[in-house]
């Protein structure tokens, strides 16, 4: 007799509550709080001398990856981009320090999000190595000190239900929508020129981009009454004009990183060869990565 | 460790109705662009959506994947590292001392403080709050403190050098077993066995 197993350890999580989710004052407060857990400074421009804006945009697409292959919770990443720059809006660190400081804010941001948290062994390894889990253990204090054990930050996740559902958008669509407005999200936070936006501007920047991208604007516009931007900046109360340009700033970021991801699928391509592509391989080659940025 | 198959990890060539248009939802999860492709960036028009099952991967499959396990700036400096965390916990320590007036190492209020310090048996604080080394000397309650040994090997715990026990600073005096009995944190097997147990006999191990 064979046996089938067919358990998975899918983590059991609560459904969305109506209560929270159509009580203004929710949204109200989380406006009000999200400016504590901005970072103080433009930091590349004073306290770190030692990095540079295309190393945080490193260590940021590294966390990414791992967060992604570790299949953590989607608030994770953003929520340790955010300890990783309210760190660095302090203290000045270096070079080889980065990674760590990316490990242990993947792990602290792990740990608050989720129910089976990344464990430093595990982020150890993803560093090949280069830092032991002792030394995570230990900068971890560290870490929690500087900023000042004030992990519960406001991240734009927090505010995507909270849009879409004062959107009047089909249930259908909600799943798709979401999933591309996290993608905006997780890839602003990579971006050092997102790091000081608020994350409710951020979120429905996002939200603005997604909606257009799948090009249900127009498709719907019969429903919208004003123009999207209008409604999307009511319910943030953000001002129109700066919605436009953060949503277009994010537009931006998603066509230069897809066009570097299609230069890496033609520079694989090519080194490959042309002959016999199976879905498999072509679906690798669309795979893009910051090959370019390791090899400093 | 070994390798747990996965086989839902990746459901691929799944199309949904609702986005033909432009953006089919990407293919592979990786970096910074896991994106919505434009429909141009795929040949045949074929679009895959790779769906995340709820489902960490063990730590054996770390192994296979080179791109993301890799080391982003070169070899780390150990020794610097750790003098970089000394110091960064001492100024964390003092901070802490200015604001609290009270000194952490040697656990003693400062002289110079804006609060009254006053010292308190470890029983009486709920379990989380004590020092992991059982309390000698604290008289017949000290010793029905419960003291997991798995808590000293937890691993966020750090582990600080020269950590003092907190009866040290203890001034006002255990009041017996009884009265610190009561102020512990009350446990449904407390509601229980109150039935049977007789009210000055001493808790069983496992309370």
């Amino acid at each position: 007799m064979e046996l089938l197993c067919l358990e998975m350890d899918t983590s059991i999580r609560a459904r969305p509550d109506p209560n929270l989710l159509r009580d203004d004052r929710v949204l109200q407060r989380l406006l009000t709080i999200e400016e504590r857990f901005l970072p103080q400074y433009s930091y590349f421009k004073g306290v770190q001398k030692d990095i540079q804006p295309f190393m945080r945009r490193m260590v940021a697409t590294w966390m990414l990856e791992v967060c992604e292959e570790q299949k953590c919770e989607e608030e994770v990443f953003p929520l340790a981009m955010n300890y990783l720059d309210r760190f660095l809006a302090m203290e000045p660190i270096k070079k080889c320090n980065l990674q760590l400081l990316g490990a242990v804010c993947m792990f602290l941001a792990s740990k608050l999000k989720e129910t089976r948290p990344l464990t430093a062994e595990k982020l150890c390894i993803y560093t090949d190595n280069s830092i032991r889990p002792q030394e995570l253990l230990e900068w971890e204090l560290v870490v929690l000190g500087k900023l000042k054990w004030n992990l519960a930050a406001v991240t734009p996740n927090d505010f995507i239900e909270h849009i879409v559902r004062r959107l009047p958008l089909a249930d259908d669509k909600l799943v798709l929508i979401r999933k591309h407005v996290q993608t905006f999200i997780a890839l602003c936070a990579t971006d050092f020129r997102f790091a000081m936006y608020p994350p409710s501007m951020i979120a429905t920047g996002s939200v603005g981009a997604a909606i257009c991208g799948l090009q249900l604007d127009s498709a719907d516009r019969s429903q919208w009454g004003d123009s999207l931007t209008d409604l999307l900046a009511k319910i943030t109360n953000t001002e129109v004009d700066v919605l436009k340009e953060c949503q277009e700033q994010i537009e931006r970021v998603l066509e230069s990183s897809l066009r570097e991801g299609r230069q890496q699928q033609q520079q694989q391509q090519t080194q490959r060869g042309p002959s016999g592509k199976g879905l498999e391989e072509l679906d690798q080659a669309s795979t893009p990565t910051d090959v370019r940025d390791v090899n400093l | 460790m070994s390798t747990r198959l996965c086989p839902g990890m990746y459901r691929a060539g799944e199309r949904r109705a609702g986005e033909s248009l432009t953006a089919a939802c990407l293919v592979k999860s990786s970096a910074a662009v896991r994106l919505l492709l434009h429909t141009g960036g795929v040949k045949h028009g074929r679009k895959m959506c790779r769906i995340m099952a709820p489902h960490k991967p063990t730590l054996s499959s770390l192994g296979g994947n080179r791109r993301v396990r890799r080391n982003l700036f070169g070899p780390v400096d150990r020794d610097q590292l750790q003098v970089e965390y000394q110091a960064a916990l001492r100024k964390d320590l003092d901070e802490a001392s200015k604001r609290w007036g009270f000194d952490f190492k040697s656990y003693k209020p400062l002289e110079s403080s804006d609060f009254k310090w006053e010292g308190i048996p470890e029983t009486r604080v709920p379990l989380l709050y004590r020092s992991c080394v059982p309390a000698e000397g604290l008289g017949p309650a000290g010793g029905a403190v419960p003291t997991k040994p798995a808590r000293v090997e937890k691993e966020n715990i750090p582990q600080t050098p020269g950590k003092r026990k907190l009866q040290d600073l203890k001034k006002t005096p255990a009041k017996g077993e009884k009265a610190a009995l009561k102020r512990k944190q009350t446990n449904i097997t407390d509601f229980y066995q109150a039935k049977r147990r007789v009210v000055w006999k001493p808790r069983k191990s496992g309370e």
